[in-house]
């Protein structure tokens, strides 16, 4: 990164508006660059409008729970794109120039070795998905989630709260921090519903919320509720499906 | 070797109503009754501190941890002092909306990194309510130091170099830093803070806390009468689908009436 941005910097001066994509690497670049060309910077956009001394731009704050607006003074305005407009936008854009960037090892950071991940799980492009959350608290819980799960051909997702607790690995995260989904059915079984995971859903086609409290937010947010213990219902719906598969 | 540790006191968000989020003149959401708590990536910044310092054969580790905020957040860092933090600061923020303002943040973190001479300053991502994700770059653009981010794992080589392991996108990397460095933590399973003994807050709990406020780092304030970014507008996020309910008595019958009238034909069942 320390050479990157070396190498990145003289190159960007005198841009208005610099774009980078909503992962790990645009963050950096994003917030660093604007620091050294003295710009602004904001995470996470959502929306951009132009005018001609300032942008604005609209993304996520609270948790999720509000949008707020913001109006970017100082050039060059420098933005990472929101990790829900994956897939969301074709667009056309006419490249007018092309640089490459020689980069010059240095020894401050050295890179020392790399472990491949593989992507998601298969989560992000599952069809169904079957998430669940802080009401899982022990790995047989885990099991009977994975095996309600494999009787009806979902993916297992998860919330924070059970892969913090290492009840799931991190690949099975969903939410603004792990798997942005579009799924056409996803229960959300034992999941409070806060906005940093609902984010990773709220594209689903058909949403069903399983939540013993009626106050829970995910209701508000799903298509269709189940009011009852999550762990009755991963047990429940094996017992239906095992029981239709025998007649 | 010096670990300055920044971390925030925030109220917990998920304990707000639907109908409490919404902004006031100032545009302002009022937190006031909701529970205080650790911003959650900062707690894991705080458990992999302790767990740098206590890596056998290596220096002795002082720990310094700071937060910015008012009065109420010190019984936080009185916890930090039963862990044997060594020193303890806070920033009364003195009323000041440092909500969207990382620039005069990552300046209050810089300046009392630079005072406290720090080899390493960790912080946590990002905090929920400005979610910007900005601050530690920018404190590491200040300070002309390294920064290295989504911080999975510490380990000490020596007085001058770390082992660190960061998520980066498609695996995990590991990084050798010389120090002074800026690491980030993200999501880290198994990270929640320890618990003092009541032993140990008897023993070690009445460290002093130094007090400073947002006017004694002059250039933060410079920040937030300069910013760059400036907020025009708060609204809520309604986000609302049908919520029909699934009748039934028991379990058995909801799944049931769930199976056959919303998900018959939708299941592939082999």
């Amino acid at each position: 990164m320390e050479e990157t941005l070396s190498a990145l910097e003289p190159w960007m001066k005198g841009s208005e508006v610099l774009l980078f994509p909503g992962n790990y690497w645009g963050l950096e670049l994003a917030g660093r660059l604007a620091c050294r060309l003295n710009g602004s910077a904001q995470n996470a956009v959502k929306r951009l409008t132009a005018a001609e001394d300032h942008v604005c731009i609209t993304k996520s704050v609270y948790g999720g729970h509000m949008e707020g607006t913001f109006r970017m003074k100082r050039a060059p305005y420098c933005m990472t794109a929101d990790r829900g407009l994956e897939g969301d936008c074709v667009v056309s854009a006419r490249v007018d120039a092309y640089h490459t960037c020689e980069i010059q090892a240095q020894s401050v950071v050295r890179i020392v070795g790399f472990e491949e991940e593989p992507p998601a799980a298969g989560l992000r492009n599952a069809e169904r998905i079957l998430a669940v959350g802080r009401a899982v608290k022990k790995p047989e819980e885990m099991e009977k989630v994975q095996q309600a799960a494999d009787a009806i051909g979902a993916e297992v997702g998860c919330s924070r709260p059970v892969v913090m607790t290492a009840l799931a690995p991190m690949d099975r995260l969903i939410g603004v921090s792990g798997a942005m989904t579009k799924p056409d059915l996803c229960i959300a079984a034992g999941v409070s519903g806060a906005p940093a995971f609902y984010a990773g859903v709220e594209k689903s086609k058909l949403l069903i919320s399983v939540n013993q409290s009626p106050d829970a937010p995910i209701h508000k947010k799903s298509d269709y509720v189940i009011l009852g213990d999550m762990r009755e219902f991963v047990e429940e719906i094996r017992a239906y499906i095992d029981k239709t598969q025998r007649t | 070797m010096k670990i300055l540790v920044s971390c925030a006191v925030l109220p917990d968000l998920e304990a707000l109503a639907s109908e409490d989020w919404h902004a006031d003149e100032q545009k302002q959401i009022n937190t006031a009754f909701a529970p205080l708590d650790w911003n959650a990536c900062d707690e894991s910044a705080l458990e992999l501190s302790l767990r740098l310092s206590a890596q056998d054969g290596k220096e002795p580790v002082e720990r310094c941890a700071m937060t910015i905020g008012p009065k109420n957040r010190e019984r936080f860092l009185k916890t930090l002092a039963a862990l044997r933090f060594d020193r303890l600061i806070r920033i009364d923020d003195d009323g000041a909306d440092l909500r969207f303002a990382p620039q005069a943040v990552a300046q209050i973190i810089a300046e009392t990194a630079r005072e406290e001479q720090a080899d390493v300053i960790l912080t946590g991502r990002q905090n929920p309510i400005g979610e910007n994700a900005m601050t530690p770059l920018l404190v590491a653009e200040l300070l002309h130091i390294p920064c290295l981010t989504q911080v999975m794992q510490m380990e000490w080589l020596d007085e001058k170099e770390i082992r660190v392991v960061c998520r980066v996108d498609g695996g995990l990397r590991t990084y050798c830093v010389k120090t002074p460095c800026v690491l980030s933590v993200g999501d880290v399973p198994g990270t929640y803070l320890r618990v003092p003994t009541l032993k140990d807050k008897m023993k070690y709990g009445k460290l002093p806390i130094a007090q400073k406020t947002i006017h004694d780092f002059p250039q933060a304030v410079h920040c937030l009468e300069e910013a760059a970014c400036q907020l025009e507008d708060l609204r809520p996020v309604i986000q609302e689908r049908e919520g029909k309910r699934i009748p039934g008595e028991t379990m058995e019958e909801m799944v049931h009436n769930l199976m056959e009238t919303v998900l018959k034909g939708r299941l592939i069942q082999e």
